[in-house]
C-alpha cells in the first residue's frame, strides 16, 4: 500500500473518518488495527516480526523498569538488543554474509559453500527495529519510562504512516501524543496539506522522473558512458532519492498530522549544507541522530583524543551505510561519508576558509541571507519558528553535537558569503558518495567515477539529461532555497489563500499530468 | 556554541531532561489565524485549486481539436462510421494505429481491387494514435457494432505486444473510447485493480489526466532537446538489462490476451469478418504463438506480413513507420491477400 496508490487514500479516508468519530481509546485501538493491516498489505506473514519486536521490547521495558539491579537490566537490554539485531541480521545480512564467508575462504584456497537462503526481506524492518530499541535503550538509561499499556506500545512500534520508511520516532516524542488526547486544529489540516501536496510532487514527479534517467543510465556499460552521462546520472539519482524519501517522509508528517499526530521532519533543505557535519543534521535526521545517540556516544564519541574520534566517526558512518542494505556499495557510501567528517574534523576550526568568512560574516551582512537557515537554528530555540515540527527538528539539531552535527552547525552559521561555493563542492561530494549508494556494484561506481573525471565528450543524452533535471529539479530548488532561507518548511501553509491556491494548483497539475506511467516503489521501503 | 553542544562535546552525553509520559506535546503558538477564519482560507485555497484545474481542462477540452489531428480523428469516428455503413459493399475497415494510418494507402487499396476485378466497396481508416487492444475493442463497440453498420471486413494491423491486454492505458480509455454504458464491462473484466478503477474515472473526468502522456510528450518536445529518443534509448537500455534478448518478450512471464479473445468472439457473432495482420517494421519482432493459436481456434486468419520481401530499411523514414513506397506495396499485398473474402462479401450482397 503505496502513499502514492488510490487504495492508500481510500484506505487513509477510511481511517480518517473513523477516527473523527472515535473516543481517544478508540482511535489508538482503531490506528493500532489500521496499522497491521497497511503493514500487513505487504505480506501478512511478516506482521508477525513486528509481534515478536513489540513484545521482545515492551516486556524488556517493564522488566528493566521494574529492576534497580544493574546486572538483570544489562541482561534484559542485552536480550532485547539480541532478539532485535537477530531478526534484522537474518531477514537483512544473512545471505551478504554467508556470500563473502565463501569468498573469503575460497580466496585462501579453501572449498566452502555457506548455506544461502531464499530470504524476503520485509518491508519497513530496519525502521521499526531502530525504533524499538531506541525505546528499551531510553528506558534502560532512565530517559523515559516503561509503557504500561501494552495497546499504546503496540501503537508506537507500528503507527502505520512512519512504520515502513520512518522517521524513526523517538519514544519520547511520539509516546506522549499516543497516551495523551490530540486535538487536531485548524492549521494542522493546512499544514499537513501542505506536507502531503509537497510530498507528493517530491515523490511523484521528481524522484519518479528522475528515474527514467537514472534506470536507463544505471543499466547501461558504466565504459559507453561519457563523463558527462556519467554526471547526470549522480546528478539525476540525488534529485530522485531526496525526492523519494523526503517525498515519504513529507506524506508521513502531513498524514499524520491531519490525525493531530506531530512527526519530526525527517529532512532540512540537506543539499544547502555547506559541510558534512551540517549535512548530516539536515539528511535523514531521524537515523543520524539515532546512530549518534546509540552508536557514536556510546562508542566514546570525541572524549578520546582525535584518532579515537576519527575511528568513532568512521565506524558509525560505514555501520550507517550498512544499515541500509547488505551489499559493499553501501559500505563504500558510509566509508566515503566517513572520510569527510574526519576530513572536515581536521580542517575545520584551523581552516582559512572559515577564518576568512568569518570576517567577511561580519563585514557583508548580505552573506547572512545564505545563512538564515542556518543562523537562525545556531542560535538559542526559543528564538525559532514556533511549531511543533521546527521545535523537534531545534531540539535535534540542539541536542547533536560532534562531528555528526556540532560544530559544522557553528561553522556552518557563519559561513556567509562562502556558503554558496561551499554548498555547490559539498553537493558534489556527496554526489560522489551517492554514485556508490545506487552503482550496481563498486566496479561500475569506479568505471564511472574515472569516466566523470577523465571524459568530457558531450551528447544528446548529456543534454536531455540536464533539460529533464532543470525542468523537474529548478522549481523544487528554487522553493526549498526560499523555505531554507526564511528558516521554515511550512512557510508555504501560512501564506494568503490566493498564493497557496496557486502554488497547489502547479502541483496538483504536475501530479496530474508529469507523473510516468511506471509507478516506482519508494527506495527507502527495501532498507 | 549552545549549551546542549557544550554538554556534548565535554561528556559525550546527550542531557536531554527526562520527559514525563503524560506531558504535553509542543503544541504550534502565537502566528496562527483563529480556527474558523483558518479553515475559511484553508477552502478558499482549496477551491481556487480546483477552479484553476477545471480552467486548465477546459482550456484543454477547447484546444486540443485544434492542436491535435488525432483528437480530430477521434472525434470523427462516429462520423466515419455512418459513412461507411451507407457505403457500397464490400465495407472493410481498416482497423490500428500510427503504423496502419501510415501503412495502408487507399488509393493503392482501390487501384489494387480494380486490378483484382473487385468491386471496390467502401473502406475507412480507425486508426488512433498509441491505440492497443483495449482501445481497438472498445472503439469497435461503441462505433461500429450497431444493426446496421457492422463492416463485412475488419483487417486489425498489429506489431509488437499490441493486442495483449497488458497495453491497457486506463486514463486514455476513459478520456476518449469508452462511454458510462461500458462502466461495468470494464470494471467486470479489463480494469485490474483499485488503481486501474481510479486511473480510468480520473480520466473520464479529467482531460488533463486522461492524456497525460500526450501533455508530456509536446512538453518535452518543446522544452527538452532529444526528449522522444533519449527517452526511448534508456527505457529500451533499462529493459534489456532486466529482460536480455528480445525487448518484445515479457522476459519468460506468458502474455494475456482476453481481450482479444472477447473481440474475435464478439465480432465473429455479430457477422464480421476479421483478419489480423502482423504488420511489417524496420525491426524484428516476436509473433507470440499464443496469438496464431487464438485466431485458429476463433476461425480468424493471421496474415504474416513482419517481412515482406520488397521493403527495406529505407522505406522507413522515421525508423518505425512506412513511407508512400512501402504504404503501396504493404496495402497491395494486403489486398491480395483477402482478395477471395472481398469476392465472397460482394458476392453475398
Amino acid at each position: 500500500m503505496l502513499f502514492n496508490s488510490y487504495i492508500f487514500w481510500l484506505f487513509f479516508g477510511v481511517v480518517l473518518l473513523l477516527y473523527r468519530r472515535l473516543p481517544h481509546r478508540g482511535q489508538n485501538v482503531m490506528l493500532l488495527v489500521a496499522s497491521y493491516i497497511f503493514y500487513g498489505a505487504w505480506d501478512w506473514r511478516f506482521l508477525s516480526l513486528i509481534l515478536i519486536s513489540t513484545l521482545v521490547d515492551y516486556v524488556a521495558a517493564i522488566q528493566i523498569g521494574k529492576r534497580k539491579d544493574a546486572r538483570a537490566r544489562k541482561v534484559l537490554l542485552g536480550i532485547s538488543c539480541c532478539a532485535n539485531l537477530g531478526i534484522l541480521g537474518f531477514f537483512k545480512y544473512f545471505n551478504f554474509f554467508a556470500q563473502e564467508l565463501t569468498h573469503l575462504l575460497s580466496a585462501i584456497g579453501l572449498e566452502f559453500m555457506a548455506p544461502t537462503l531464499d530470504i524476503v526481506l520485509p518491508v519497513g524492518i530496519s525502521f521499526y527495529t531502530f525504533q524499538t530499541m531506541s525505546y528499551t535503550i531510553d528506558v534502560y538509561r532512565g530517559r523515559t519510562q516503561p509503557l504500561r499499556d501494552p495497546l499504546d506500545f503496540a501503537l508506537y512500534v507500528a503507527f502505520f504512516p512512519q512504520l515502513v520508511a520512518g522517521p524513526i520516532e523517538r519514544s519520547t516524542d511520539l509516546v506522549p501524543q499516543i497516551v495523551n488526547p490530540r486535538t487536531v486544529r485548524a492549521s494542522d489540516f493546512s499544514e499537513g496539506l501542505w506536507l502531503i501536496l509537497w510530498g507528493l510532487f517530491k515523490k511523484v514527479v521528481i524522484a519518479d522522473n528522475m528515474a527514467i534517467i537514472v534506470n536507463g543510465l544505471f543499466a547501461e556499460n558504466p565504459r559507453a558512458l561519457s563523463g558527462p552521462e556519467c554526471w547526470i546520472a549522480v546528478y539525476a539519482f540525488a534529485l530522485q532519492i531526496y525526492g523519494d524519501f523526503s517525498g515519504y517522509s513529507a506524506i508521513a508528517r502531513g498524514v499524520a498530522r491531519w490525525m493531530g499526530f506531530h512527526l519530526s521532519p525527517n529532512f532540512l533543505f540537506p543539499y544547502f549544507s555547506a559541510t558534512p557535519s551540517e549535512f548530516w543534521t539536515r539528511w535523514h535526521i531521524s537515523l543520524s541522530s539515532w546512530l549518534r545517540d546509540y552508536l557514536y556516544i556510546p562508542l566514546g564519541g570525541n572524549r578520546g583524543g582525535m584518532l579515537i574520534t576519527c575511528r568513532n566517526l568512521l565506524l558509525t558512518m560505514v555501520l550507517g551505510g550498512l544499515w541500509h542494505g547488505a551489499a559493499w556499495g553501501f559500505v563504500v557510501w558510509g566509508l566515503v561519508h566517513g572520510l569527510l567528517l574526519v576530513g572536515y574534523r581536521l580542517t575545520a576550526r584551523r581552516s582559512i576558509v572559515a577564518q576568512v568568512s568569518n570576517l567577511l560574516y561580519r563585514r557583508f551582512p548580505i552573506g547572512r541571507l545564505f545563512d538564515r537557515g542556518v543562523a537562525d537554528s545556531a542560535r538559542s530555540g526559543l528564538e525559532t519558528r514556533d511549531t511543533a515540527d521546527w521545535k523537534s527538528a531545534l531540539h535535534r539539531r540542539q541536542a547533536s553535537g560532534c562531528e555528526i552535527s556540532g560544530p559544522g552547525m557553528q561553522a556552518g552559521a557563519t559561513l556567509g558569503v562562502w556558503r554558496l561555493p561551499l554548498a555547490l563542492l559539498f553537493f558534489h561530494l556527496v554526489c560522489v558518495a551517492w554514485l556508490f549508494f545506487r552503482a550496481e556494484d563498486v566496479g561500475q561506481a569506479l568505471v564511472m567515477l574515472g569516466r566523470m573525471f577523465t571524459d568530457f565528450q558531450g551528447s544528446t543524452l548529456a543534454l536531455f539529461g540536464i533539460s529533464s533535471i532543470l525542468f523537474f529539479g529548478l522549481p523544487i530548488l528554487l522553493l526549498e532555497f526560499w523555505l531554507f532561507v526564511r528558516n521554515d518548511d511550512l512557510l508555504p501553509a501560512r501564506k494568503h489563500w490566493a498564493m497557496r491556491g496557486m502554488v497547489y494548483a502547479y502541483l496538483a497539475f504536475m501530479l496530474m499530468t508529469f507523473a510516468p506511467a511506471e509507478n516506482y516503489e519508494f527506495i527507502y521501503f527495501q532498507f | 556554541m549552545n549549551s546542549s553542544t557544550s554538554n556534548f562535546d565535554a561528556t559525550g552525553v546527550v542531557e536531554r531532561p527526562p520527559r514525563p509520559v503524560a506531558s504535553v506535546f509542543p503544541r504550534p503558538s502565537g502566528k496562527t489565524l483563529d480556527g474558523t477564519l483558518q479553515i475559511r482560507s484553508e477552502i478558499k485555497a482549496v477551491l481556487l485549486t480546483l477552479l484553476v484545474l477545471l480552467c486548465a481542462d477546459v482550456a484543454l477540452r477547447l484546444a486540443e481539436l485544434k492542436l491535435s489531428n488525432d483528437v480530430r480523428h477521434i472525434r470523427s469516428l462516429p462520423e466515419i462510421a455512418r459513412a461507411l455503413s451507407s457505403g457500397p459493399t464490400p465495407r472493410v475497415v481498416f482497423l490500428g494505429n500510427s503504423l496502419t494510418r501510415f501503412g495502408v494507402a487507399p488509393a493503392a487499396w482501390t487501384s489494387a481491387l480494380e486490378e483484382l476485378n473487385v468491386p471496390k466497396g467502401s473502406m475507412a481508416k480507425v486508426v488512433p494514435d498509441e491505440s492497443t487492444m483495449p482501445d481497438w475493442y472498445y472503439v469497435v463497440r461503441n462505433n461500429l457494432i450497431e444493426p446496421g453498420r457492422e463492416p463485412d471486413l475488419l483487417i486489425l494491423g498489429f506489431a509488437l505486444n499490441q493486442l495483449t491486454d497488458e497495453r491497457l492505458q486506463p486514463g486514455r480509455l476513459g478520456a476518449y473510447f469508452c462511454n458510462r454504458q461500458n462502466v461495468r464491462e470494464l470494471f467486470a473484466h479489463d480494469l485490474p485493480g483499485l488503481g486501474a478503477k481510479c486511473d480510468f474515472l480520473m480520466g473520464s473526468m479529467s482531460r488533463l489526466y486522461g492524456v497525460r502522456d500526450e501533455i508530456q510528450v509536446r512538453f518535452g518536445d518543446a522544452f527538452i532537446p532529444g526528449y522522444r529518443e533519449s527517452v526511448q534509448h534508456l527505457n529500451k537500455t533499462r529493459l534489456r538489462k532486466s529482460a536480455p534478448g528480445n525487448l518484445q518478450t515479457t522476459g519468460g512471464k506468458a502474455h494475456s490476451y482476453a481481450l482479444l479473445e472477447r473481440a474475435l468472439k464478439l465480432w465473429r457473432e455479430k457477422g464480421i469478418e476479421v483478419v489480423l495482420v502482423a504488420m511489417p517494421t524496420p525491426y524484428e519482432y516476436e509473433l507470440d504463438p499464443a496469438v496464431a493459436g487464438m485466431a485458429q481456434s476463433a476461425g480468424v486468419r493471421l496474415i504474416d506480413a513482419r517481412k515482406l520481401a520488397a521493403l527495406t530499411a529505407e522505406d522507413f523514414p522515421d525508423g518505425y513507420h512506412m513511407g508512400k513506397r512501402a504504404a503501396e506495396i504493404y496495402t497491395r499485398y494486403l489486398a491480395e491477400s483477402v482478395v477471395d473474402t472481398l469476392r465472397e462479401k460482394a458476392g453475398a450482397e
